[in-house]
């Protein structure tokens, strides 16, 4: 039976869809889909199946029309993250890598979610979105979990240092069904 | 047996009668299938269709989810198709991808929230000649022939949900015998192989080894007793024996 987690940093959502990954989970996708373009400030949508062990049709067709909302609300491409190579393989089949942005290696995902764009925008904003960026990955995994729990830590006390107020929200999780 | 049990049972004689007849022979080609739905009615499908000036048109499709819905919408692109084949016969649709983009924009005009995974080839008898598209069907056909095998095109979008999903088209010149073996990915269900690939592996196995005909192939993947599987399965063998 797969489940869904739910999570929101700042403008960033992350669906992450574990287990077997099948039409009973249909309707929260739905649900889930037909938020997108509700939020106003929402910029990108990661879809985390490191953890997803299998994933049948309906499901697929639902992840290409979140890729379809994305494209037409947010106006880029939605990333999967992927460790799995059967669920990669069927990702494939669909012709995915031309819808989504697919991760296979999440140490790659690291770098590459690191390189924020830093030449426009100030310090503080740099540090919010350093800090965003992990809390993110910290979402995406275990491992990415203990990896950047100091750090992120440390870029949380920094920040309410500096502003003299501790408003690092920590992520909301709602479980799906 | 209950009503909607027999209202099924009369939806799979009419799905049944929607399909080509398995084991017809087209000139040189043998067209053999079978298709074993995961419950009573299908959404797995396969056609072929011979056109006036000897060319065939064949497909596999995969309508996502399964059970009636499914076989509902692989009559409606069954029927979709049907109104198609004089643009192929005409050659105003001439390639299988132009067939697949039709057939998309088709289906996108329908408020349905399946989508359909189809490999189309159109198949010229007289010279040999292969042209085929895929979209998204999975796992890809498999041609042997001249001792060799290949998997035919892999990927692409499925049909039905994205406005321009740009197939491609392929052509290949065939040897006078050879054998073209399509699966839907209802069968990777039933292997024990651990990882996708082993049973894509074992499948291209299975061909290389001589099992090429539908009945040795269902036997071989242990489907051709009764069943309750998760997904509809289909095997869909077209063989050219030259001449």
């Amino acid at each position: 039976m797969g489940t869904i987690l739910f999570a929101q940093v700042e403008n960033v959502q992350v669906l992450k869809l574990s287990g077997d990954v099948r039409v009973t989970l249909g309707p929260t996708i739905s649900r889930y889909l037909e938020s997108i373009g509700e939020d106003t400030e929402l910029k990108s949508i990661i879809i985390d199946l490191t953890e997803a062990i299998g994933i049948d049709s309906t499901s697929l067709g639902l992840l290409a029309k979140i890729s379809l909302r994305s494209q037409e609300f947010l106006k880029v491409l939605p990333t999967i993250v992927s460790t799995n190579v059967d669920v990669t393989r069927i990702l494939h089949s669909m012709g995915f890598e031309r819808v989504f942005l697919i991760v296979e290696d999440t140490d790659l995902c690291c770098e590459q979610m690191g390189e924020l764009p830093t030449s426009v925008v100030s310090e503080p904003e740099l540090r919010e979105q350093v800090l965003e960026a992990h809390r993110v990955l910290m979402g995406l995994n275990k491992s990415n979990e203990m990896q950047f729990k100091d750090l992120v830590e440390a870029l949380e006390k920094e920040k309410s240092a500096l502003s003299g107020q501790a408003d690092a929200k920590p992520p909301r999780y709602a479980h799906g069904c | 047996m209950d009503l909607v049990e027999r209202d099924q049972f009369a939806g799979q004689r009419v799905q049944q009668n929607l399909l080509p007849s398995s084991g017809a022979k087209i000139g040189k080609l043998s067209f053999d299938y079978r298709i074993l739905p995961s419950l009573i009615l299908s959404g797995d499908s396969i056609e072929f269709v011979e056109l006036s000036d000897g060319r065939v048109v064949f497909y596999i499709a995969d309508v996502s989810g399964h059970g009636a819905a499914g076989a509902l919408v692989s009559v409606l692109v069954k029927g979709i198709c049907a109104g198609l084949m004089t643009d192929i016969e005409k050659k105003v649709l001439e390639h299988p991808s132009s067939v697949l983009e039709a057939l998309n924009s088709a289906l996108r005009n329908f408020d349905i929230d399946q989508h359909v995974t189809m490999f189309l080839g159109i198949l010229d008898p007289k010279n040999n000649e292969l042209h085929f598209s895929n979209a998204a069907h999975f796992p890809a056909p498999i041609l042997m022939a001249d001792q060799s095998l290949d998997y035919l095109e892999f990927g692409s979008l499925p049909l039905g949900i994205y406005q321009s999903p740009d197939y491609q088209s392929k052509s290949l010149h065939l040897p006078n015998e050879y054998t073209i073996v399509m699966f839907s990915d209802g069968v990777l269900e039933t292997m024990d192989q651990p990882t996708i690939k082993d049973k894509e592996e074992r499948l291209q196995l299975l061909v290389k080894s001589g099992k090429r005909d539908v009945d040795s192939l269902a036997k071989e993947l242990g489907i051709d007793g009764a069943r309750n599987a998760p997904d509809d399965i289909a095997i869909f063998t077209i063989t050219s024996s030259g001449r």
